[in-house]
């Protein structure tokens, strides 16, 4: 009875400001279970800066459809997202609106640069340039950086296994021909 | 069709320092003025009472200093006017144009980021497109050695010149009427 009692309680909040609570059950097979689950309910933050949103726009519709990946749920608000695509150029002017939507997202959380501008600054890196930040990388950390100008939809669809892969350690699709 | 030569009736007892006719097929204007800087807000009222609007403000920088470039537009008939203003280098203060054209209030704003120019009774000059914490000087202020003289831009048409000062300072004799 104590030992499950101390199995269920989560342990008091360390003095650190931010943390992750460890799991409720920390059993191999059940945190499997949950992550597997959290693979294939990735819910991503609608958050769109530029062109590569369009392209995000076209996997989320019926061509391509996310929605068989199953991160179709495209989020109004970050506190019920947990996929954050950076699709397009991230300004010094939208880096404080990234960083704190990013803050708001409850952990795990996980972010994919889409698109050159995302990763480095794309066309808009060159010397004496003063409104963009130069990968969005500098601001928030990245797990998959998926590149193009823009990606194709395809593209944005393997980003997203590619996070499955992480969350989970498996790759759950079959590889498209041309790239295995 | 507006009647330009009304309008450049007007400028040149509202003081105008030069009167520019334009091809309005060439050049998509149908006249121009450079006034002093206090008569901008009597000739911009003028124009709302005849119903024009403020199609766009901007600036350029050139060797004598800023010229500040606003464009109207009649509601009414075809054909464009605009007039300009010179603005120091060193004392880059102007007079907003917020109580007649409210719109004109975010212009200033993009037009005082670029340039650095100072809009004085603009309710709210706040960066519009650069960042809070921008650091430097205006991004798009050139060096002194790249400026091209005001003559050489081609934003006088077939003009007379009215004010002998002005004249002078930019090159040209103010008694005869000449074609650029």
């Amino acid at each position: 009875m104590a030992a499950s009692k101390k199995l269920l309680t989560p342990p008091p909040p360390p003095k650190a400001k931010s943390w992750v609570e460890p799991p409720l059950i920390n059993l191999k097979p059940v945190n499997w279970f949950f992550d597997v689950n959290r693979a294939m309910s990735l819910w991503p933050i609608t958050f769109g800066l530029a062109c590569c949103a369009i392209e995000m726009m076209s996997a989320s519709m019926a061509r391509f459809d996310i929605a068989r990946f199953g991160a179709e749920v495209f989020r109004p608000s970050a506190r019920q997202a947990d996929l954050m695509m950076v699709t397009g150029t991230v300004t010094k002017k939208m880096a404080p609106v990234l960083t704190r939507l990013y803050e708001q997202m409850p952990a795990p959380k996980y972010v994919m640069a889409c698109g050159n501008c995302a990763i480095s600054g794309g066309p808009f890196k060159f010397e004496g340039q003063y409104g963009v930040v130069e990968g969005v990388d500098q601001l928030i950390p990245v797990d998959v950086y998926v590149p193009g100008c823009p990606p194709r939809p395809e593209a944005i669809l393997e980003g997203v296994f590619k996070i499955q892969e992480i969350i989970t350690g498996h790759r759950f699709w079959p590889e498209p021909r041309e790239m295995a | 069709m507006s009647d330009p030569e009304k309008w450049l009736a007007n400028w040149r007892a509202a003081g105008a320092w030069s009167l520019s006719r334009h091809d309005l097929a060439k050049e998509g204007l149908l006249a121009s003025a450079f006034l002093p800087t206090k008569a901008i807000l009597n000739c911009a009222k003028e124009l709302k009472e005849a119903n024009f609007s403020l199609l766009d403000l901007s600036a350029l920088e050139t060797q004598e200093g800023f010229v500040v470039t606003y464009h109207f537009d009649s509601l009414n008939e075809p054909g464009r006017l605009a007039f300009r203003a010179l603005v120091p280098h060193k004392k880059p203060h102007l007079p907003s144009l917020y109580d007649v054209f409210q719109g004109a209030e975010w212009h200033e704003r993009e037009t005082a980021d670029f340039f650095g120019l100072i809009f004085d009774q603009n309710p709210n000059l706040i960066p519009l497109l650069l960042a809070d914490d921008h650091y430097g000087p205006p991004p798009l202020r050139k060096n002194p050695a790249d400026l091209a003289p005001l003559k050489k831009l081609g934003l006088l048409g077939s003009f007379e010149i009215l004010d002998p000062d002005f004249g002078a300072l930019i090159g040209e004799d103010s008694q005869k009427e000449s074609q650029s």
